[in-house]
């Protein structure tokens, strides 16, 4: 039994059989097969081989003709290489005495050749270890493209251990097959994690290296609470875990009691609590959730893991489908495309590498860039926005004049539509994320633009502290506790308290409870959460004073350091909450 | 190709390729060598390989002028030693490898 400690991103205990992936997104099979399928494996080994080298000879004929009969001769030697009766020894008996599988055993063998070109004298001639990389990945290629083992063809519930996963690799997970997911790298506010949220699957990440510990099938532990990996449990810590999961459900019911009940100080001041999503279907979470409205639809995972930009009619489904599962009067915040960074989308005509995404042309800088893709967005909102109360939202607002370009595209677009006779809100309520600190620190001035603020806590913590939220080696510094942070929120408060604009706040901080005291002594009184949360904070925010909070709030703007000041939050949570499954 | 001499045949080959003897002509030799029933073999630096397989000649790291012993034995050496020994020696002066 071995146990990785990690970040837990989604509660919840799972126990089911690993499967791996590489750090491509491929399945990294299994590495042992029984002795009744040593012959099987023969002839896939053999088919494998075959495959690849009817494919590289006739690489070998299109170069040829192409380029040249020297340049394909390369080619063919590989196909030589491949066919290398030697070769197929070499795996077969791996095969045949070790019970390892034809893609385990040929990896074996290549690493072996590798190893010995590379300790060639001759540099040239060691540098022809390429080759060999080339050759097995052809093979291999061919082995697991007979397995057709995609992340599409699970048969059986699983759970998903990889180095790290693509949002647009998360987006694609189908949940019913995949129960869980834990990984070495990523951090509490990567989008894999966000996404983790809105799968509703157990995670942990961060966990460091462990992928090499751990083989396809084995039995694993993902624990959500605790933030645990534990591979191949022993009878106890599994007898254990089985009980756990009998509590969560028990504990689950026991906040569903609330889900009717505002979420209302003991003073009797209402914090409304609404919902982040980031597909329609999680609406209907919310709601059972208790969500009092949708405070951060982010659009942009419409467009991951498609070939495509959705069409203006297909966007248009999507804010439909959720506005109407929210009814007429529950505001639905829709916020316009945030792409960019390290959400790529697969249609790279959007996007140009670029040497630092996260200060580059991403979000709001991209869609003005890019005026036909925000217009088909804001149209469909719009469209939208006649089926309830819709609101628009703009991501990452740098400038005022970025915002008022942002407006006055929307004031194009509502002139078309008016034209064309579509109907639509003409009053719909538009409002700017304040998650860069440029925004925060003009405040003030960006009130007078807009008639709503959402502060967007994990780009304005990445920003503020200049640390990359998934880069495991800074991480320590992006921490939302950050005396800085707390500061400009504070700024963003008085400003829209002077200039009457609603304030929400969204970003994991507004779901984490350490943080709900000191939001509410503030002045805050709205938050979007994932629905997860809202069951928990609810409950937290029925046990609090408002004048207490109100003293946390000041003594935590007095602290001078993060660990100071989430020390002090820490300990001011647990005096109402002692016995939280979150401590 | 039968000619049921059965002796080993043995002679030292001076590779004049100017880029030595390099993937193009391994794989020249291994196709050659896999015609023949014979068994072939390559001592290089000490070192023996099979004259059949691309993956033992990818060790033989024999430049310009340097030597190798070329080994053949079974029932149609003669005709392997004098074919083999051809595509040895010849002068491969493409830059390609």
């Amino acid at each position: 039994m071995e146990v990785y400690r990690g970040i837990p991103v989604y509660p919840g205990v799972v126990i089911g059989p690993a499967l791996l992936l590489d750090t491509e997104g491929y399945l990294i099979p299994q590495r042992s097969i029984s002795a009744s399928e040593v012959v099987d494996e023969f002839e896939r080994l053999k088919i494998g081989i075959r495959d690849a080298a009817i494919e590289v000879r006739s690489n070998q004929a299109i170069i040829a003709t192409k380029v040249g009969t020297q340049y394909g001769a390369i080619l063919g030697a590989h196909a030589q290489m491949i066919e290398d009766p030697f070769l197929l020894g070499e795996i077969e008996s791996l095969i045949s005495k070790k019970f390892f599988t034809a893609e385990y055993a040929l990896s074996l063998v290549m690493r072996k050749h590798i190893k010995e070109i590379q300790s060639l004298p001759d540099a040239r001639m060691a540098s022809r270890a390429t080759d060999l990389f080339d050759i097995e990945k052809q093979i291999l290629g061919k082995l697991i493209g007979q397995r057709k083992e995609g992340l599409n063809s699970l048969s059986e519930p699983v759970v998903i251990l990889a180095h790290d996963l693509s949002p647009s690799e998360t987006a694609k997970l189908n949940t019913k097959l995949v129960h869980a997911f834990a990984t070495e790298a990523g951090g509490r506010t990567s989008h894999t994690s966000i996404l983790a949220g809105a799968l509703e699957i157990p995670a942990v990440v961060g966990l460091g290296k462990f992928i090499s510990e751990v083989t396809g099938g084995d039995i694993v532990i993902v624990d959500g609470n605790a933030g645990l990996l534990i591979i191949d449990p022993d009878a106890e810590t599994l007898r254990r875990y089985q009980k756990t999961q009998t509590d969560i459900v028990s504990l689950d019911a026991s906040l569903e009691s609330l889900r009717d009940l505002p979420a209302i100080t003991q003073d009797g001041v209402e914090v409304k609590l609404l919902g982040n999503i980031e597909f329609p279907h999680e609406t209907k979470h919310c709601l059972d959730k208790g969500a009092q409205g949708i405070g951060l639809y982010r659009t942009e995972f419409l467009f991951m893991g498609k070939d495509a930009v959705p069409t203006e009619d297909e966007q248009f489904e999507a804010y439909k489908e959720v506005v109407q599962a929210m009814g007429k009067d529950r505001p639905v915040v829709i916020r316009t495309l945030d792409l960019g960074g390290d959400k790529l989308a697969a249609f790279s005509n959007l996007h140009i590498p670029e040497k630092n995404p996260f200060l580059g042309l991403r979000s709001i800088r991209l869609c003005l860039r890019n005026i036909g893709l925000f217009k088909t967005q804001l149209r469909a909102i719009l469209r939208a926005s006649v089926y309830g109360n819709i609101q628009l939202l703009f991501p990452m607002i740098s400038t005022v004049l970025e915002l008022r370009q942002a407006k006055m595209i929307v004031s194009e677009v509502k002139e078309d539509l008016f034209e064309e006779k579509v109907p639509f809100n003409k009053d719909i309520p538009i409002g700017t994320m304040i998650e860069v600190p440029s925004a925060a620190i003009l405040s003030e001035l960006m009130a007078k633009e807009v008639s709503f603020f959402s502060i967007g806590t994990n780009d304005l913590v990445q920003y503020t502290l200049a640390a990359d939220r998934s880069n495991e080696d800074v991480a320590s510094l992006y921490n939302p506790g950050d005396p800085a942070v707390l500061r400009l929120i504070e700024m963003v408060v008085k400003a829209a308290k002077h200039s009457n604009v609603a304030l929400n706040v969204c970003g994991e901080m507004s779901g984490d409870l350490i943080y709900t005291m000191l939001f509410l002594g503030l002045g805050i009184r709205q938050l979007s959460v994932s629905p997860h949360s809202i069951p928990e904070i609810k409950q937290f925010i029925r046990m609090v004073n408002l004048k207490d909070a109100e003293n946390v709030a000041k003594e935590a703007m007095r602290q001078q350091t993060a660990r100071d000041v989430n020390n002090y939050l820490r300990e001011q949570t647990r005096k109402l909450l002692p016995d939280s499954l979150m401590y | 190709m039968e000619d049921a001499s059965h002796e080993l045949l043995k002679r030292v080959v001076k590779i004049k390729n100017p880029n030595g003897f390099h993937m193009r002509p391994k794989a020249a030799f291994v196709e050659a060598a896999s015609r023949f029933a014979s068994e072939v073999k390559l001592t290089w630096e000490g070192q023996v390989f099979n004259g059949k397989s691309m993956f033992e000649l990818m060790l033989v790291a024999a430049g310009e002028d340097s030597e190798v012993t070329l080994e053949v034995f079974g029932s149609d050496s003669h005709l392997a030693l004098q074919e083999l020994e051809k595509v040895l020696a010849e002068e491969d002066v493409s830059v390609l490898d």
